[in-house]
């Protein structure tokens, strides 16, 4: 008989391992590297360990198999040696993961700082040490020992367990990493978890469902090129599927505790499908050119948008974006103030020094031209409501004001209130405040007026004219000097910052 | 002008009144809106019309609490809603809201007010009968909340209420279910964890959460060798000399090694043993200082009488 064995298991996770030729694995569910030679190592040693500790609990007759020892004395012996043990030990073990089913377990494109509070993630090391639990439970030492169908039961209930703490760990951990081996690997904890059976059915459906995400995931993060219409309907039944498993997890019939917390967990699995499901329509709208992948456009766009893009709700901020890049394209009409006949008088009115060249000073070098007029679109957030129209400045993550259209701004109303095709393309300062927050915006301003009870329509995106103008002297002294509408609304300069890096996306994706 | 002439005279028919509230709600004058109301109310009622004259004194109702918010004003519009349809909504008159759902509102916030300042268990029952009425609402943009909440949360949405209030009764039974069955109570501080997360009280789900993971924590105790769950109700840390050797020597021996910390030179006592021993430090404790003031009332009697007299 030969010593190799026929499987070998990761020393870090414990996972199963396909036997390969060479000398070099990585865990296929932790993704940790190891050689054989040190899996062997490690393994020799638990059984050395797990021997110990059979001695240790029942005397010398643990070392030779049954020892000789008859079926009710074995029975005996493990009932009051061995079992009481392994179940502290479980449970305490177990005390590591506390509270883990809240957590949604894949992140999404990007991990949030809020995805690595997951104690599976957080206390990771922990996790990780019941590779040896479970292998004590596994160890024909201990199993010979577990007589009857009660006690066998027992032993296979608390290594499913632990099988699906690890399990659930290293998906989160893999996945954490936002590649496309990591999602696979994920997937693969899943599936195994699915394979091995034993779960609850609505428990399986969630598993089930994630594996799913993973997978797609895994080949929106692995693809060059990626059609986001192919993938957007399965992240859309995803996130059904999840909201459904929410659903029967949070009735209150439901037995296990960790039920209630799973619910939790699945809404925001289920919305995370739904925003990956805007994310790739975002992409298909935004994103012109062959060449360029999923990946790229996420990183290039998150380098814009911040984190906060990659956060839950980040989503809705992708959808903006991508509607405004279709308004400037004019493949679909948008709510668009078009006017920006103010823009070049207001520049030459801002120029210092003209009244040097009138009294014949003009050789000093002092007066002001304008050697760049730009002019493009700021984004605003429309919402109507107590038959107002009000706007929120979509580009300015902080202190963002929310005011009514009326007065002197009812003007400005009127134009915005219908759909009409962009004529010229522009330069477009990318939003970075979403729909929901501008909702909240104008919801906190009425109430500071008072108005308790006003219901608001869902916001829509409108672009107001801007302008940046570069005026210089001879003597090459330059100031730039910007203005929203004629200065009738106000445009920091840290808004027009991310103009430029806008105008990069537009021109890397167009 | 005739029309204003003849409501100013109290002449004209409970629809001009009721309209000319509504006008005057628009003008921001909630004052002079429920006294039209009120007049709708009466005229209707003399001209049969059953529902405007509950839409009428419903709404006066309304305003009287938004003006004043007197909770009496609501528990009467409630029974006025009965035999009405709908009202208008405040600040957005084209916006009705059904009768039944803001029945229910008023019901939910009139059980939550006996929620507060009493025991525990009256507590629970008051945040059930809250949670029960908000989920009848349904969708229901809450109408009285946004209004004298006294800086309470969740005054939005009923779904978000209903969440509110369930994760307060959970929590609350979980509290009292831990003297009896402390599975019991994990499950429904779970519950608690779960009611808070969906109406995104992120405070008071971590607060839950918190709670679970102690009531789930077991330990051995280190006198009675009885493992017990619940960390802080069941069992609880003393201070005693332990080293590393001890807590070795307690895995060596496959017993519960969670009940040492040698680190902080602590054991694990469930509250019995730590109760019984308390008990008899205290009486110990007592006895001896009851001796000790014998001997010293003895002693300053001896000093006193041997004092010299003056």
């Amino acid at each position: 008989m030969s010593n190799v064995p026929e499987q070998i298991r990761c020393p870090s996770c414990g996972g199963a391992q396909e036997m390969q030729a060479g000398e070099h694995y990585e865990c296929r569910f932790c993704l940790a590297p190891f050689t054989y030679r040190h899996a062997q190592e490690a393994e020799n040693r638990q059984i050395a360990e797990i021997k110990a500790w059979v001695e240790q609990r029942i005397g010398s007759q643990g070392q030779t198999g049954d020892g000789g020892i008859d079926a009710s004395s074995r029975a005996y012996l493990f009932r009051t040696n061995l079992l009481p043990s392994l179940q502290t030990a479980h449970d305490r073990a177990l005390e590591a993961a506390f509270g883990f089913e809240q957590f949604p377990l894949l992140p999404s494109v990007r991990p949030s700082e809020a995805d690595t509070r997951n104690p599976l993630l957080q206390r990771r090391d922990e996790v990780l040490t019941l590779r040896e639990l479970r292998a004590r439970l596994a160890s024909p030492d201990v199993q010979t020992f577990a007589v009857t169908e009660d006690d066998r039961g027992k032993i296979a209930a608390m290594d499913h367990r632990l099988e699906e703490i690890v399990g659930l760990s290293n998906a989160a951990h893999a996945a954490m990493q936002g590649t496309s081996e990591g999602f696979a690997a994920a997937r693969h904890n899943l599936e195994a978890l699915l394979a091995a059976g034993e779960l609850d059915p609505d428990v399986a459906d969630r598993y089930r469902a994630l594996a799913r995400f993973a997978s797609l995931m895994e080949r929106a993060l692995a693809s060059s090129t990626l059609s986001g219409a192919a993938l957007a309907p399965e992240a859309d039944a995803i996130a059904t599927a999840l909201n459904d498993v929410a659903t029967r997890l949070e009735r209150q019939d439901r037995a296990a505790l960790g039920d209630s917390l799973a619910a939790i967990a699945a809404r925001k699995e289920a919305n995370r499908a739904a925003e990956f499901g805007r994310m790739v329509r975002s992409y298909d709208a935004i994103v012109r050119r062959a060449d360029i992948g999923f990946v790229t456009f996420i990183e290039d766009t998150l380098a814009i948008l911040g984190q906060a893009a990659a956060d839950d709700g980040g989503g809705e901020l992708f959808e903006s974006c991508a509607g405004a890049f279709r308004a400037l394209r004019g493949e679909v009409p948008a709510r668009v103030h078009e006017s920006f006949d103010w823009a070049r008088p207001l520049a030459e009115g801002r120029r210092k020094g003209k009244w040097l060249r009138v009294v014949g000073l003009g050789f000093l070098g002092l007066t002001e031209e304008i050697a760049e007029l730009e002019e493009m679109f700021v984004p605003f957030w429309l919402v109507e409501a107590g038959g107002q129209v009000w706007l929120v400045d979509a580009a300015r993550a902080v202190d963002t004001p929310a005011f009514p259209l009326e007065g002197s701004w009812k003007d400005l109303g009127v134009s915005l209130g219908q759909a009409v095709p962009v004529r010229k393309q522009r330069g477009l300062i990318m939003p970075t405040v979403t729909a929901t927050r501008a909702r909240q915006l104008v919801q906190d301003a009425l109430r500071a007026k008072g108005a308790h009870n006003t219901r608001l329509s869902e916001p829509t995106l409108a672009m107001v004219p801007a302008a940046k103008a570069r005026l210089r002297t001879a003597r090459g002294k330059e100031r730039t000097v910007l203005s929203c509408l004629a200065d009738r609304l106000q445009l920091r300069p840290d808004s027009v910052a991310g103009l430029a890096v806008t105008r990069r996306l537009q021109e890397r994706f167009q | 002008m005739l029309k204003t002439l003849k409501q100013a005279l109290g002449v004209g028919k409970a629809e001009d009144f009721y309209a000319r509230a509504l006008a005057e709600l628009a003008q921001q004058n909630p004052g002079a809106a429920i006294e039209s109301f009120t007049t709708a109310a009466r005229k209707a009622e003399s001209e049969g019309r059953h529902d405007l004259r509950a839409r009428a004194e419903a709404s006066a109702l309304l305003y009287q609490f938004i003006v004043h918010g007197s909770l009496e004003s609501l528990a009467a519009m409630a029974r006025h809603l009965e035999r009405a349809a709908w009202i208008e909504r405040p600040g957005e008159p084209a916006d009705r809201v059904p009768a039944a759902a803001l029945i229910a509102e008023i019901e939910g916030r009139l059980s939550a007010t006996h929620a507060r300042g009493v025991g525990a268990e009256a507590a629970q029952e008051a945040n059930r009968r809250a949670a029960e009425a908000f989920a009848r609402c349904g969708e229901h943009h809450l109408v009285t909340y946004p209004h004298h909440h006294r800086g309470d949360s969740h005054v939005d949405l009923a779904r978000n209420r209903h969440l509110y209030h369930s994760g307060w009764m959970h929590a609350l039974a979980a509290e009292q279910l831990i003297e009896s069955d402390p599975d019991a109570a994990a499950k429904a501080m779970g519950r608690a964890v779960a009611a808070f997360a969906g109406c995104d009280d992120t405070d008071r789900q971590r607060v839950c959460a918190d709670a679970l993971r102690r009531m789930q924590t077991r330990r051995t105790c280190w006198i009675c060798q009885r493992e017990y769950p619940g960390e802080g109700r069941y069992h609880g840390r003393a201070g005693a000399d332990v080293t590393p050797f001890i807590a070795r020597h307690l895995a060596a021996q496959g017993q519960d090694a969670s009940c040492v910390d040698a680190d902080a030179g602590e054991v694990v006592l469930c509250t019995v043993c730590r109760t019984v021993i308390e008990g008899r430090a205290r009486q110990l404790a007592e006895e001896m200082g009851a001796h000790l003031m014998k001997n010293i009332d003895a002693r300053v009697m001896e000093i006193v009488q041997s004092l010299p007299k003056r």
